[in-house]
């Protein structure tokens, strides 16, 4: 008599329970002076064109040691000079003028001057060659040496964010010998930049070894080295900080911070994203029109207790379409958590409840689907079974459609007649940290709404004043009036409540005590280029 | 001598019995909740409470409370529903399914049977795991998909036992008798094959459902179960495991209520080999 099959399905019941346990092997204990950081994205690519670095963020942020770019943002997301010392945008905001420092060589002896310049920007223009980024360099026509430390960009039509560009992760300075040496094709495995850490050893998809450049033209690296090293697993991170197998985690799942903060030698460093996330309404839907109803679905969902419960204080309800620290970011209005308010508008725009306690106007039942991924945004499914919680109490059916992750993005960007969706979860990244970027990016006016959105303009938004604002936001050749457009903007979309706000997350690391200087940005990426270790 | 026999098929019987009992007792258990749901839940299963949100085992919540505050207890009550109607449905399919192919491949034989064989040996190719995660993103997460998917892992397993079966029952005397006195093939198979090879497939089918349950729970882990907030095990615990530190007793009860239905199906499979097939008995 067998009993293999008792067994096995007793045994494998046991396994899937204890399966995210994760064991953790026996990583190398690090050298002195050599930071290990151990990544929840792996290093595949280190090349700002073709595809741009992967995995996001791990390669950007191993780009962050390895290139320098002409501008730089600060931990607070300003703008500030690295290759270049001084830049000056034209009156009519259709060429820079960028001063380089003299002197700074590449990883590979080359000299970084205006020439290499010239060849980095009208290689990052080529459409052929940089496939990705591709609304931050379609703007950009030209460079022009005018001599060994001084080039002129020029744009095709006024474009305010040309330094968000330059700042931006693809704006990295890449060394045109290496380009020659290792092809196109081979560039990405073989990286050479001006950066303050060149590589050493580079295992894509494993582990990237960087060592201290001694040419770097700036202050001094703070460590002998930096390992790169994927670790999958939230709970085999913090293992691996928590036995000094690792000095910097990236990715601690909010759940899990509480296991590092009773641990004298790890600090948790934390900073809010840039992406607000929230649910798109579908406004081709007549009940989704009505902005009356759009404001009592607001109402009725208690985004600052989620942000506060779901997500343990490391997250933070919404002030404006726009995160905190996107440039631009004006607070234009609060989440408000009230019930009877909603069921008052929606009592306003003329729905009843129906025998089952469900509203309908005309015999038509309030019934939403309501989209959302497992696994894409923090906590997205809890907070989907939040959402249609609070809805229903209010009297608003929604029915929750989970959707692999692979193909979301595919169900969001659908011809008008194809959207399944009534109210979809989605969170935009602008990546160059500019606010006229995110707010045209998500709220421009489709070209035609019927086909699929130009960008993320997912809902079908239409609104003529915020479109003239953008435009204005986008070319007005003084910076406060451009500011003061983007606000306008800001207040106008809000009132408009195309979305329904959910919460903005923050990007939650840790660092060894014996590491100092590492910073997490707004835009995801764990920063290491100013940290230093003993 | 014959006393010797006599006992050691009492001892047999005994422990026959034992499994055989234990399963059905179990599974009626299971059963009786899947049936009776909300009405013997303390809580409404979906009902949220965000200020009482991964509170350990109490007198007011018996197993706790999950990540957003419902009852586990009650989630747990109602999810006995979907678990076992999947594992049940999958299994009542691959039944017809898995009968139907082998038999119709062991009968008749020649070119069919290695059409048929072919299509099986192909089946057995694709892992069910992949297979359902093709149908998730095709036709989204649902109770349907998964329980197609799971149908699609046991069918060409059981369609080879029940070929090997006709095969040899082909050959009986009364298959040729029934032959000779001109019954048609149909009449052959309903009445005289697979009357014959039905213990085989009770015994294979209670035991597949033990595997059908840790299947579908394996899949719901992996978020191509049912959609939220529907209370499925496998979908429970998945949620469940990155609070696994903070909140172990989110993991424990869906783990534990998984390995219970499990062992019970498994036993009364068992119990029921026992019973209908003493001579595998060692």
């Amino acid at each position: 008599m067998k009993r293999r099959h008792f067994l096995k399905g007793a045994a494998g019941a046991a396994l899937l329970s204890t399966l995210p346990a994760g064991s953790i092997r026996a990583f190398a204990q690090s050298a002195t002076g050599t930071i290990a950081y151990g990544q929840s994205t792996a290093v595949l690519t280190l090349d700002p064109a073709h595809g741009a670095f992967t995995g996001y963020p791990g390669g950007y942020e191993a780009a962050l040691l390895i290139f320098d770019r002409l501008l730089d943002f600060d931990a607070d997301m300003k703008i500030v000079p690295q290759l270049a010392e001084a830049y000056t945008m034209s009156d009519d905001l259709q060429s820079c003028e960028i001063k380089l420092r003299s002197g700074v060589t590449f990883h590979d002896g080359t000299p970084c001057n205006a020439a290499a310049i010239k060849f980095n920007i009208e290689r990052m223009m080529n459409k052929e060659i940089n496939t990705t980024n591709r609304p931050l360099w379609n703007p950009i026509a030209g460079a022009d040496v005018v001599d060994e430390t001084t080039v002129v960009i020029r744009t095709s039509a006024p474009f305010a964010q040309l330094p968000n560009t330059l700042a931006h992760g693809s704006g990295a300075i890449v060394s045109p010998a290496a380009i020659e040496k290792f092809g196109e094709g081979g560039f990405a495995q073989n990286p050479v930049g001006a950066g303050p850490y060149e590589v050493e050893a580079f295992n894509a998809g494993q582990e990237l070894t960087l060592k201290a450049f001694d040419g770097y033209w700036g202050d001094k690296p703070g460590a002998s080295g930096v390992i790169f090293k994927f670790i999958a697993e939230p709970a085999t991170r913090i293992n691996a900080i928590t036995t000094g197998a690792v000095d910097v985690i990236d990715s601690v799942p909010v759940q899990l911070v509480s296991q590092l903060e009773g641990n004298a030698d790890v600090e948790v460093v934390r900073k809010p994203g840039l992406r607000p996330i929230g649910l798109a309404m579908n406004l081709t839907r007549p009940t989704l029109a009505d902005v009356k109803v759009r404001k009592a679905l607001n109402l009725a969902v208690p985004v600052a207790t989620i942000a506060e419960k779901v997500f343990f204080g490391f997250a933070k309800a919404p002030d404006s379409p726009l995160a905190f620290d996107t440039i631009g970011h004006k607070t234009v209005g609060e989440t408000v958590f009230d019930q009877e308010k909603a069921k008052a508008l929606l009592a306003e725009a003329g729905y009843a409840a129906g025998s089952d306690g469900i509203l309908a106007k005309d015999g038509v039942k309030l019934s939403l689907s309501l989209f959302g991924p497992d696994g894409l945004f923090p906590g997205d499914v809890s907070v989907a079974e939040i959402v249609a919680a609070s809805l229903k109490q209010v009297g608003v059916d929604v029915q929750i459609n989970k959707i692999e992750k692979g193909a979301y993005w595919d169900h969001l960007r659908q011809d008008k007649a194809n959207l399944a969706w009534d109210l979809a979860m989605f969170g935009f990244n602008p990546s160059n940290a500019s606010g006229t970027y995110h707010l045209a990016s998500l709220f421009k006016s489709n070209a035609n709404d019927e086909g699929k959105p130009d960008v993320w303009n997912i809902g079908r938004y239409r609104n003529d004043e915020v479109d003239d604002l953008l435009v204005t936001a986008d070319t007005a050749p003084e910076e406060a009036a451009r500011m003061e457009a983007l606000g306008k903007a800001q207040e106008l979309v809000w009132a408009d409540a195309p979305y329904l706000w959910l919460q903005i997350n923050e990007n939650v690391s840790a660092v060894r005590k014996s590491v100092s200087g590492v910073t997490v940005m707004p835009i995801v990426f764990t920063n290491l280029r100013k940290a230093a270790k003993a | 001598m014959p006393e010797a026999i006599v006992r050691r098929r009492r001892r047999g019987a005994r422990r026959v019995n034992l499994f055989l009992w234990v399963g059905a007792t179990l599974l009626v258990g299971f059963v009786a909740l899947a049936v009776l749901g909300e009405s013997i839940a303390p809580y409404d299963p979906n009902a949220q409470d965000l200020f009482a949100m991964l509170e350990a085992p109490s007198e007011a919540h018996l197993l706790g409370t999950d990540n957003v505050g419902r009852d586990i207890l009650s989630r747990l009550i109602v999810g006995t529903r979907f678990t076992l109607s999947i594992a049940l449905a999958s299994v009542f399919l691959a039944g017809i399914g898995g009968v139907a192919l082998g038999a119709i491949a062991g009968y008749f034989g020649g070119l069919i049977d290695r059409v048929v064989t072919g299509i099986i040996d192909l089946l057995l190719t694709v892992p069910n795991i992949v297979l359902a995660i093709a149908l998730a993103s095709v036709a989204g997460a649902s109770a349907t998909g998964l329980t197609i998917a799971i149908t699609a892992s046991f069918v060409p397993p059981l369609a080879r036992l029940v070929r090997g079966r006709v095969i040899e029952l082909r050959e009986e005397d009364f298959v040729a008798a029934a032959i000779t006195v001109g019954m048609s093939h149909t009449r052959i198979l309903l009445r005289h094959i697979l009357p014959n090879a039905a213990t085989v497939v009770i015994i294979e089918l209670s035991l597949n459902a033990g595997q059908a349950v840790l299947i579908g729970s394996a899949l719901g882990f992996l978020g191509l179960g049912v959609q939220p907030p529907a209370p499925e095990w496998g979908t429970m615990l998945g949620a469940s495991r990155e609070y696994l530190t903070l909140a172990p007793h989110l993991v424990a009860a869906p783990g534990v209520a998984i390995s219970l239905l499990v062992l019970a199906f498994n036993a009364f499979g068992d119990g029921l080999r026992d019973v209908f097939d003493p001579a595998s008995r060692n």
